[in-house]
């Protein structure tokens, strides 16, 4: 019995030992790979897609921390970890205008415009792997597929099935109304009036009594998937508080 | 030597180089001969150009090096055709022009020129009559040659790309083979570990789980891409407790997640946190006696606070800015106070939660109101 358990301790003592080893030995050939390769990663989003992918498939998560070989070696975690960065600072300063929703695609378009011209680029797959870390801070930081498009939450409001459905909804003319909520989903009235009601709580939509037969309800979050409008980065700049 | 016009050496469509031979007298130059042209170019200041057109030539002949002199071309031409456009010498009382080859090369040099002269490829190949000129060009042709050569240039970097990025992958693929054999080790450890835990020294779980953030490998038994316990993150939790002292002061002792995050890494620079990094390290404050510690609303939203930031006594003072307004929504009583928003809310909420205050939920949002109930009753 004895024997058996100091045997077994061993063997972990030994096998952490080796992995010690195999750690130095990875370190050296993820340090040639970087100094070969390293400006791929920083140029091509593409080749971002497929490492992270390869990651993923092994179980590694080459963002996890600012510490681990792959941030250190290959800059991938300050590329993302600022970006995440860029992406609150982007969330807040537009989030008087839509509540705290935001399509990816205007999301990326602002981001962008932040970089700058000479600023590396930055693809609509790299933001999306930017806010799944942002999760581990706790803010609220969600994505939700609506349609064809995603929008990107950044305020804790409990969004759930419901309101993600009428999001959906309204993604096609940018508002939705009572009518088409029981029309499309089948619905009975209350169950829609408490949603938008909810929406509307949020602000994350506006009300409009004035629109013909009855109230419209517009989401200011699909204003520009919808219509192309850019605020000015004037408009950005006074809009941070 | 009036036959030679100016050009800025571009080759046009059609136009290959067919040899070229550097040493050439005219003050050391480059002599290049195409299927159209014969182009002149100076050694030293490249931009310095001069051709004519092959058609122009009548005949050439040798003349063999001696004692002092290196061998020559002479290349006689016809006459300057009148439309010719500008060159170095307007005209000439010579209707030859003599190559000197200080370098050698004559032969090869008389073999090619023969050559097109006997093939006459200008005639099959037709290019616009009028050569370019490094004065005055003419617009659209310029573009046209301009647009080859960056297309040029484009395919041969895409190739390179191409090639580098094939040779990339292939270089990945085989260093996540090594990271996938790392990633069996560990959870075979890991297993070890979760066993036998008397066995396994405090320090050796604290390498391992190092050995795990250094790969980004989740901990087998917590779930967690390791977090506490590793000196990275002790070293870094004490970093943020001196870092974060002055800010925390100025915001009124309390600051949201994600404001450290952005302050933190914008300080930073390079060699950024994760946010798993920041929030790893924050758990650790508590436990290593830091000014600071990391709190967690019901809401699910974090905030850092000093240890001497009482949230509960902040609401007093909340009610009492509550009541003198009437009632406030999240927005007013941040604007008052001079807060964020999403902190404004969460102190609300603890407010009401204790008792305070007590919320109007409608469609103009959320306000709340002094908690009458329980004062007046």
């Amino acid at each position: 019995m004895h024997r058996r358990r100091v045997g077994a301790g061993a063997i972990a003592k030994k096998k952490l030992a080796e992995m010690s080893k195999q750690l130095d030995m990875f370190k050296s050939n993820l340090e040639e790979f970087a100094s070969k390769h390293k400006q791929e990663i920083w140029k091509n989003p593409e080749f971002r897609v497929q490492f992270q992918d390869m990651c993923a498939t092994i179980g590694v998560d080459p963002l996890a921390s600012g510490k681990g070989f792959w941030s250190e070696m290959l800059g991938v975690g300050d590329f993302y970890y600022e970006l995440g960065v860029q992406i609150i600072e982007v969330c807040l300063a537009l989030k008087h205008q839509n509540g705290g929703l935001i399509t990816l695609e205007e999301l990326h378009q602002q981001v962008l415009r932040g970089r700058g011209k000479f600023a590396q680029d930055v693809s609509q797959d790299d933001l999306i792997r930017a806010i799944k870390k942002l999760k581990a801070l706790g803010t609220g930081f969600g994505i939700i597929p609506v349609g064809g498009i995603y929008l990107i939450q950044s305020v804790p409001a409990e969004l759930n099935m419901d309101h993600t459905v009428v999001l959906q909804l309204a993604e096609k003319n940018g508002y939705v109304t009572v009518s088409d909520i029981k029309a499309s989903l089948k619905w009975e009235t209350e169950r829609a009036r408490q949603v938008l009601e909810h929406l509307l709580k949020e602000g994350l939509a506006w009300l409009d009594l004035q629109a013909p037969w009855e109230a419209h309800y517009w989401l200011p979050a699909l204003f520009t998937h919808l219509y192309s409008q850019e605020i000015t980065a004037e408009e950005a700049r006074e809009a941070l508080p | 030597m009036d036959r030679f016009l100016w050009t800025s050496g571009l080759l046009e469509i059609n136009e290959t180089l067919v040899i070229q031979q550097r040493g050439i007298k005219f003050d050391a130059g480059t002599l290049l001969l195409s299927t159209h042209r014969l182009i002149w170019r100076d050694q030293k200041n490249h931009e310095c150009c001069m051709a004519f057109p092959l058609s122009q030539i009548v005949f050439i002949e040798e003349q063999a090096a001696g004692i002092g002199k290196s061998a020559k071309i002479v290349v006689h031409l016809h006459p300057a055709p009148p439309n010719k456009e500008p060159g170095p010498f307007q005209s000439s009382k010579n209707s030859y022009i003599k190559l000197s080859f200080k370098e050698h090369g004559q032969i090869e040099f008389y073999r090619r020129l023969s050559e097109e002269m006997t093939q006459r490829r200008w005639e099959n190949m037709p290019v616009s009559q009028s050569l370019q000129t490094n004065r005055g060009p003419q617009p659209g042709r310029i573009r046209a040659v301009g647009i080859v050569g960056i297309e040029r240039k484009l395919e041969e970097k895409r190739k390179e790309t191409d090639k580098n990025i094939s040779e990339a992958f292939e270089d990945l693929s085989k260093l996540m083979i090594k990271a996938k054999e790392m990633v069996e080790l560990s959870k075979s450890i890991a297993n070890k570990i979760k066993d036998k835990q008397g066995d396994i020294t405090e320090d050796e779980t604290i390498r391992f789980k190092s050995y795990l953030l250094s790969m980004g490998i989740a901990n087998p038994v917590t779930r967690e891409t390791c977090g506490s316990g590793t000196h990275y993150h002790v070293q870094l939790a004490r970093q943020l407790a001196a870092i974060l002292q002055t800010p925390l002061e100025e915001r009124g002792g309390i600051m949201s997640l994600t404001e450290v995050y952005c302050l933190v890494n914008r300080a930073r620079g390079m060699e950024l946190l994760s946010p798993e990094d920041l929030v790893n390290a924050c758990k650790m404050l508590e436990a290593l006696k830091l000014p600071l510690r990391l709190r967690v609303f019901d809401s699910g939203v974090m905030v850092i606070e000093l240890q001497s930031h009482k949230e509960e006594e902040m609401v007093a003072s909340a009610l009492e800015t509550v009541s003198e307004k009437g009632s406030l929504t999240s927005e007013e009583f941040a604007k008052l106070v001079g807060m964020s928003v999403l902190l404004a809310k969460e102190r609300l909420l603890l407010a009401e939660k204790m008792g305070h205050l007590c919320r109007d939920d409608s469609v103009e949002g959320l306000r709340f109101y002094p908690n009458l109930f329980m004062t007046q009753s």
